[in-house]
């Protein structure tokens, strides 16, 4: 009988499998915080990134906090709008939550800021976890 | 909201948030979110302090 080499056995073990679909989980945790773990059936994981990012989301927009628009100007300003808009559903809805329009006068408003931003931050940890779930680096 | 509530829920969504991605079973979840959520407490209650002399 053969003897193997464990060590030559670790060394040679395959990658991991690729996902194709893992661009499109991705995407659609992007869109809806927590729709990406929902198509992969991490129901647990789903629920809280949604409750998370949406109340963050909404949370800031009920303090008034500022919600950057795409063509604003200086680094700074595409900066806080790329961390808004990667709330994905919340920042395209931020006007209905937001009707009153920001208020930054106050301290309020301005947490509400950082809310709205830490919000997209949360969801793009929950969108490169989902995509490392679905290319199957991650359990 | 008050300052003091508004720090509160900015911890705990923070926290649960992190804990469901670092972690993979619910006692260590929960383990780690009420320690994340602890420090980010006490941090926060702690620079405040750290700048209560520059205040005023």
């Amino acid at each position: 009988m053969e003897e193997t080499n464990p060590i030559e056995e670790t060394v040679t073990a395959s990658p991991p499998k690729r996902n194709s679909a893992a661009p499109f989980i991705a995407i659609m945790a992007w869109l809806v915080p927590g729709l990406g773990h929902f198509l992969l059936r991490r129901w647990g994981r789903a629920l809280v990134f949604l409750i998370a990012v949406g109340g963050l989301a909404i949370t800031g927009y009920m303090l008034r906090g500022n919600v950057f628009p795409p063509h604003a100007g200086d680094g700074f300003t595409t900066l806080a709008f790329l961390a808004d808009a990667s709330s994905g559903v919340f920042y395209v809805l931020s006007h209905i939550f937001e009707a009153a329009g920001p208020d930054v006068s106050k301290a309020a408003g301005d947490y509400g800021t950082r809310f709205v931003a830490a919000a997209g931050v949360v969801n793009l940890i929950s969108i490169c976890d989902a995509y490392e779930i679905a290319s199957g680096r991650r359990g | 909201m008050s300052h003091f509530s508004a720090l509160l829920l900015f911890a705990l969504l923070a926290s649960l948030a992190l804990a469901c991605v670092t972690h993979r079973t619910t006692v260590e979840r929960i383990k780690y979110a009420l320690w994340s959520f602890a420090l980010f407490v006490l941090i926060a209650l702690g620079i405040a302090w750290a700048m209560y002399p520059f205040s005023h």
